[in-house]
């Protein structure tokens, strides 16, 4: 297992910044200013309250499950330290070369102390209890641009050069997933070689991926690099792989954990050429689960998909839909470093996955289906009342999962 | 040494027991004419007054205020007894005054208190006609009287602190305690 703190972390910055640049003057009165007004202030008064009604119940004794918070947190920049300044770091293909990431971060996201992911997403508000995703472990199933360390036996990358850039579209989803989990575990499973391949072989490709990043520990899987969805939407030849799908689920034999909890980019329009906007329209698993589901059959993992919005908390032109996946469906920004600075689902999705690590670990309790309905049910309504089919369920939301969900019981 | 003695056989007692013994106890206390010099009882009531109860009205971190009194509101008759026994000393020089109060403890969904005694001392000293020394020490002593918090689960059976708001595995630094804050008060009158 890799802990991606030690190759991708952003802000390694933050620690140096306090000793020379222009940022160790902003994020101390920041941070203070932002422990004032969060701290404490949600509480009630005790108070001692009067006459009460009688009833002879038993108190008993419960057996907690609690959290294990992390103990970084007395200085909070520093979760976002990186021990590996020295590599490079470029935010697309068209863009300059940084030379490390928190060069890229000094001149790209100016007068903010962590990447908007951190922000949007309202994480920061939880790290302060030391929620910061410490021992959850993400698996990413990507494209990675790296030049060695590839495990043959388990197909998981294993190593990665301190010379290699950051410069792949993996690693930039992983980067976002970074911005909201700072000492979350990342491991990740290279799909690049896919051209080629049958359907089968890359539905194969895909559950290998899925199974590998299990054995090696992770419960929540980030998909944005989406091998099936093209195949699909490019000749329109929709049922033979609906079909086809159908029948390689069914004659699948794994079961994933029910702590697992598979997120999906919800895709994005200028990909294959799919001329519709609904995921159920242009994504074959999307489509092949909505139709098992009609036929009774049951899935096995836990799947949600997130579609992006952009500083308005509108729907991309780009992104996909909820369509009739609404109730699986939910959206989020896809910046990297700060507003506008990138496009596309896939960048949405792993602020999902960071959020779903922050909330594993505060509540262990919770399996892969409760974080995925945590999630939808507390995301802020956009779009038409209530859950839509081009927004789902809304925006992600943090500050909401955090807090309890329908009626409190003893 | 004698405080953690009387703890230690409280805290073994049937909790029913307990409080009756707790309850005789004062009764004895105050009615037995052989210590009283004077014997004052200057507040009786059906509150819980050992420490206090969360309201159960909470603000999340979304802000979204809940309402949750149901689950602090006693199952038990809270009853509350205060008053204070009072003896002279050398010739009327000096008075002794030992404050009580009994309290009968709290039951509720997510919050708990065996009944409790709680001692202070205070001792006047006349020096002469116009110059009085009064010493206090305030809750000197607490005999019983520990509390115990629970959780309350969302519809995620998550558990939460339902007096603030925080997650439970958050909230272990709010819990309220049973310490009663001892203080030593030091006072010299001058009379005209």
């Amino acid at each position: 297992m890799v802990n991606f703190m030690q190759f991708i972390q952003p802000f390694k910055s933050y620690s140096k910044f306090k000793s020379y640049s222009k940022w160790s003057f902003l994020w101390h009165p920041i941070l203070i200013t932002y422990l004032a007004s969060c701290g404490g202030g949600g509480g009630s008064s005790p108070v001692t309250t009067n006459n009460p009604p009688y009833d002879a119940s038993v108190i008993t004794d419960l057996d907690y499950t609690l959290g294990t918070p992390s103990t970084n947190t007395d200085n909070i920049a520093s979760l976002l330290s990186s021990n590996d300044e020295t590599r490079e770091f470029q935010l697309d293909n068209s863009s300059p070369v940084y030379s490390s990431p928190s060069a890229a971060h000094s001149a790209l996201n100016a007068g903010f102390d962590y990447p908007i992911a951190a922000r949007d997403t309202n994480a920061i508000e939880v790290w302060q209890d030391g929620w910061t995703g410490l021992g959850q472990t993400i698996g990413f199933i990507d494209k990675f641009d790296v030049d060695s360390g590839f495990d043959n036996e388990t197909g998981l990358i294993t190593v990665i050069s301190e010379n290699d850039a950051i410069n792949s579209h993996g690693e930039r989803v992983a980067f976002v997933a970074n911005s909201v989990a700072p000492e979350a575990d990342f491991i990740w499973y290279n799909v690049i070689e896919r051209t080629g391949l049958s359907f089968e072989e890359r539905f194969n490709l895909v559950e290998n991926a899925s199974i590998a990043l299990e054995n090696a520990g992770a419960l929540i899987i980030n998909n944005s690099w989406n091998v099936l969805r093209n195949e699909a939407t490019a000749d329109y030849s929709w049922e033979s792989n609906i079909t086809a799908l159908q029948n390689l689920l069914a004659n699948q034999d794994h079961i994933y954990s029910d702590e697992m909890l598979f997120i999906y980019s919800g895709g994005n329009i200028f990909e294959g050429g799919c001329p519709f906007k609904k995921i159920d329209e242009c994504d074959v698993t999307a489509k092949t689960i909505y139709e098992n589901r009609i036929l009774g059959i049951a899935d096995n993992r836990v799947r949600m998909w997130v579609g992006s919005v952009d500083e308005q908390n509108l729907i991309t032109s780009y992104s996909m839909e909820a369509g009739k996946m609404a109730n699986d469906f939910l959206v989020a920004p896809d910046d990297i470093l700060s507003a506008g600075d990138a496009e596309g689902t896939s960048l949405a999705a792993p602020r999902v996955s960071g959020a779903a690590a922050l909330l594993n670990q505060k509540f262990p309790n919770l399996d892969g289906n409760d974080i995925k309905n945590i999630l939808l049910q507390t995301a802020d309504d956009l779009g038409q009342e209530g859950i839509d089919d081009i927004y789902g369920y809304g925006l992600l939301d943090l500050s909401n999962a955090i807090s309890p969900i329908g009626s409190l019981t003893e | 040494m004698e405080h953690i003695f009387f703890n230690k056989i409280i805290i073994q007692m049937n909790r029913k027991y307990r409080n009756l013994v707790l309850f005789f106890a004062f009764i004895v206390f105050f009615l037995h004419p052989a210590y009283s010099d004077e014997i004052k009882l200057l507040d009786v009531g059906n509150r819980y007054q050992a420490t206090p109860v969360w309201s159960g009205i909470f603000k999340a971190p979304n802000d979204v205020v809940y309402q949750t009194p149901h689950l602090y509101h006693p199952h038990n008759t809270p009853i509350f007894i205060k008053g204070y026994y009072q003896t002279y000393l050398k010739n009327k020089h000096m008075l002794l005054r030992i404050p009580v109060t009994f309290d009968n403890g709290y039951e509720s969904a997510l919050f708990s208190a065996d009944p409790s005694l709680t001692l202070g001392i205070n001792l006047n000293f006349r020096v002469n006609p116009s110059i009085l020394i009064s010493s206090s020490i305030l809750n000197f002593t607490r005999i019983g009287g520990s509390i115990k918090e629970r959780p309350c689960r969302d519809s995620f059976l998550r558990q939460f602190h339902c007096g603030t708001g925080l997650a439970w595995v958050d909230s272990f630094n709010t819990h309220i305690k049973n310490d009663v804050p001892r203080k030593f008060l030091l006072e010299a009158r001058l009379l005209f």
